[in-house]
């Protein structure tokens, strides 16, 4: 399974972003078996977007193939988007993106839905 | 001659001017007042004019034929709002909330799987009072881009044109795409400007705008009295714009204003004259 992290910088010991829709870059973790086999950063495409930031990242995902998501919030738009093609989303907490992945495989992040996960206005 | 009244900052005073120039110009002119700032346009309030429903503004969205669709990604392509999910095996989501209604998508579909739905995205309206007619554009709240609004609302203009003397459009606030779509098509602009801080940088960005789109100002200095009539004067210098007009800050033209009642001050008269003199 492929999982994306909206983080900071390019690599897994980076901060994980606080944001989703123009965040600098998105880990894609790929875990078979309980162990992670791949990890690649790909620069997120909403960061460059006048609008319809959410929706470009959301549509950058898909095209990666990830089909979970670990996010600290996410907007408007992006809730929308990523509802309808069905991405799995789980609670980041804070930290890097190694220890939200470690987190995700032991367990120990909560399921969202993406209304909960919006940002506060 | 088209002249469109604008100013960057809202609350200068762009609708006061607006309509007190248009109702002092229609005692000898024929004239059409264009309400343009169709997020909120107010002028039918400001000269209590009825408005009379003339139109829908009706954008086309799309709505995908299932059937039809071979999943071949190439509406999401060229969909500048990103307002098209594409994934490979599902095919196609339309976010018509993203949607400007620019039909790229339907045209860029080899083989027709996008049809056209038809939404109210607008309305336009006609009245008349105190001697001039009257049109207004309104966009249908939740609606996401006034433009269409205001070039529809041109559009019937645009049949009408050569009925008036003066067509005075009133824009909206700020430098957005709807106020870029309303200056576009006139002589002159006359930018209103207040003597504040906030209104002088606002001001700026106006006159860039302006600049931009080779449309050639006359500057209107309102609320002269109150404030730092420097900060609005040392702008219009810097982009070489010349103030045709300053209109006093008075709490008569205020209270007429909050009546529904037009102004009739002496500054608007002036405005008016020199307004007629541009004409020939």
């Amino acid at each position: 399974m492929k999982v994306a992290i909206p983080s900071e910088k390019s690599e897994m010991g980076s901060t994980i972003s606080p944001i989703f829709g123009r965040c600098p870059y998105f880990m894609i973790v790929e875990i078979e078996a309980g162990k992670i086999v791949k990890s690649e950063a790909i620069p997120n495409p909403g960061t460059t977007q006048p609008g319809g930031a959410g929706m470009a990242a959301a549509q950058e995902l898909s095209k990666q193939g990830a089909e979970t998501l670990i996010a600290t919030t996410v907007g408007p738009n992006a809730a929308i988007a990523l509802e309808s093609i069905g991405m799995e989303i789980y609670t980041a907490i804070s930290g890097t993106v190694q220890e939200n992945v470690d987190a995700f495989m032991k367990g120990n992040l909560s399921r969202a839905n993406p209304q909960n996960t919006l940002s506060k206005k | 001659m088209r002249i469109a009244v604008t100013g960057g900052k809202g609350g200068t005073g762009k609708s006061m001017v607006a309509t007190a120039l248009a109702v002092e110009l229609a005692k000898n002119h024929k004239v059409l007042l264009a309400d343009l700032d169709v997020d909120c346009p107010d002028d039918h309030l400001i000269l209590s004019i009825e408005r009379r429903k003339e139109k829908d503004v009706m954008l086309e969205v799309p709505e995908l034929i299932e059937e039809k669709c071979i999943k071949c990604g190439k509406c999401a392509e060229v969909c500048r709002e990103n307002a098209v999910l594409f994934q490979k095996e599902k095919g196609p989501s339309f976010m018509l909330e993203q949607c400007t209604a620019c039909t790229a998508c339907m045209i860029a579909c080899p083989v027709g799987a996008i049809g056209r739905k038809s939404i109210r995205a607008g309305k336009i309206y006609l009245g008349s009072g105190y001697g001039l007619d009257f049109i207004s554009g309104e966009l249908e709240p939740g609606q996401k881009e006034s433009s269409p609004i205001v070039n529809a609302t041109k559009e019937v203009i645009a049949h009408k044109e050569d009925n008036y003397d003066f067509i005075i459009v009133d824009t909206a606030a700020g430098t957005h795409c709807s106020v870029i779509a309303a200056v576009r098509g006139c002589s002159v602009a006359l930018p209103v400007a207040e003597p504040t801080p906030m209104g002088s940088h606002d001001l700026n960005l106006i006159l860039e705008l302006l600049h931009e789109l080779k449309i050639p100002a006359e500057g209107v200095l309102n609320k002269e009295g109150i404030g730092n009539r420097k900060l609005a004067e040392d702008v219009f210098e810097e982009h070489h714009v010349e103030i045709c007009s300053i209109i006093p800050y008075k709490r008569e033209i205020a209270e007429l204003y909050s009546r529904g009642i037009p102004i009739e001050d002496e500054s608007i008269k002036a405005l008016a004259k020199k307004v007629q003199g541009w004409k020939k």
